[in-house]
């Protein structure tokens, strides 16, 4: 299962726009989180959520292989 | 009424109901930086009744890229109030309320009551969790703004059961980690953009209108102008936890808050004698040269007021912590600021 990532904000600076990952397998978020800070080292210091097809998705939910938002909070005002 | 509002009043979905109803309205605006500068013009022409500004922050010379609401006349000024007076020059029909003290779990909810929409316009986590708190335990629309560089995020959360900031991103991160627009910069018209997007949910959610996009991320890059409209769900566990608290939690970050010892660059000229000490790391630059300005490493004196600095104010309030004694400050402000005033002092 193949997962084009799009980061954004900070973590576009940090890792660039775009980044892949392939599984094994289909993936629900909380296992997707897993792979990402195992493949993307410092993602684990930033809070983020995951999005796909215009949506937000919770910890439970399977995600289809394609283009996942990774997006982190900004702090700007 | 008057023909002030006939501009909206012509519009299909607003009609005299929309703007009476906006005409008995009161919103919370949290923050006149950046985004609140972009954001109160607009609720103030439209007639929201009653505006309460919120910030205690003052007009620094640096802000003036952005925060167009100012001039240089305002420097030194606190936000809330000059806001205040320009808004009603602007509108004298409306109400407006200055408030002048930082907002915390202790005074958010007595600051939101009553409020038919809080808006927030920080540029800190602390703070904006602490309204996001707030404003679910009162069931009060919170429409949130954020930025980052040249990217900006908004949402309208809690709208009538709808997810709230929590939902999106459930704790706080700290600010070490995601900077702000001190640390980073910000490019000027994004304020404007993502402070419309803000002002235009708002109004929706004051007049009553059936369109206000709740729960949903609009994001917007004003490089690539790539946009985003990504719902989300509420979380309701979380919700009906935050509902159950006997009061709000306090937000822990190692942010840059206001206390005893901070100082506005226009506190200074109160100071008698005072020593500047750099707490930047060696060759940081701008490197400042100037006989009142120190290094941290040269050690502090007993004898006059010290005050630390450093690029943003961070690091220097960390610092100031540490050092448990009377007559040791923090400058909040960013270091350009404090240039200016070093320039200043060596012309007057």
């Amino acid at each position: 299962m193949e997962y084009t990532l799009n980061f954004y904000g900070p973590l576009s600076e940090l890792f660039g726009a775009h980044g892949r990952i392939v599984l094994d397998e289909a993936s629900t978020v909380s296992t997707l989180r897993v792979a990402l800070e195992q493949g993307f080292e410092g993602l684990s210091d930033y809070p983020y959520t995951l999005a796909q097809d215009g949506a937000f998705k919770s910890d439970h939910e399977l995600l289809s292989s394609g283009a996942i938002e990774v997006f982190p909070p900004f702090s700007g005002g | 009424m008057n023909n002030r509002y006939n501009r909206h009043i012509k519009l299909k979905p607003w009609g005299t109901a929309a703007q009476e109803q906006l005409g008995s309205s009161h919103a919370v605006v949290v923050g006149a930086g950046g985004l609140g500068a972009a954001v109160l013009p607009y609720l103030a022409s439209a007639g929201v009744n009653k505006i309460t500004i919120v910030d205690y922050d003052r007009v620094s010379l640096s802000n003036l890229q952005r925060q167009v609401l100012y001039t240089e006349e305002d420097i030194g000024r606190l936000k809330a109030e000059v806001t205040a007076e320009k808004l009603g020059a602007l509108n004298s029909e409306i109400q407006l309320k200055a408030i002048t003290q930082a907002i915390d779990a202790h005074t958010a909810e007595h600051l939101v009551k009553e409020a038919d929409v809080v808006l927030d316009c920080t540029d800190n986590f602390r703070t904006r969790y602490v309204i996001n708190d707030a404003c679910v335990r009162q069931d009060i629309p919170f429409v949130f703004g954020a930025l980052h560089t040249f990217s900006g995020q908004m949402a309208v959360c809690n709208y009538k059961g709808s997810a709230t900031y929590r939902c999106l991103f459930k704790e706080a991160p700290t600010n070490v980690v995601i900077p702000n627009c001190a640390e980073i910069g910000v490019f000027s018209p994004l304020v404007a953009l993502i402070g419309s997007l803000m002002a235009s949910e708002a109004l929706k959610v004051l007049a009553g209108l059936a369109s206000v996009q709740a729960a949903k991320l609009i994001t917007y890059d004003l490089l690539t102008h790539q946009q985003h409209a990504l719902s989300f769900t509420p979380d309701t566990a979380r919700i009906e936890q935050i509902k159950a608290l006997e009061r709000i939690e306090p937000i822990a970050l190692n942010d840059c808050e206001y206390n005893r010892q901070t100082l506005f660059v226009s506190d200074l000229k109160e100071l008698k004698d005072p020593l500047f000490v750099d707490v930047r790391q060696a060759g940081e630059h701008p490197q400042i040269d100037h006989t009142e300005v120190v290094a941290l490493s040269e050690g502090l004196p007993n004898d006059r007021p010290v005050v630390l600095f450093c690029t943003t104010g961070k690091r220097a309030r960390l610092c100031a912590q540490k050092i448990e004694r009377e007559n040791v400050y923090y400058l909040k402000e960013e270091i350009e600021d404090f240039i200016h005033y070093l320039n200043q002092m060596k012309h007057d």
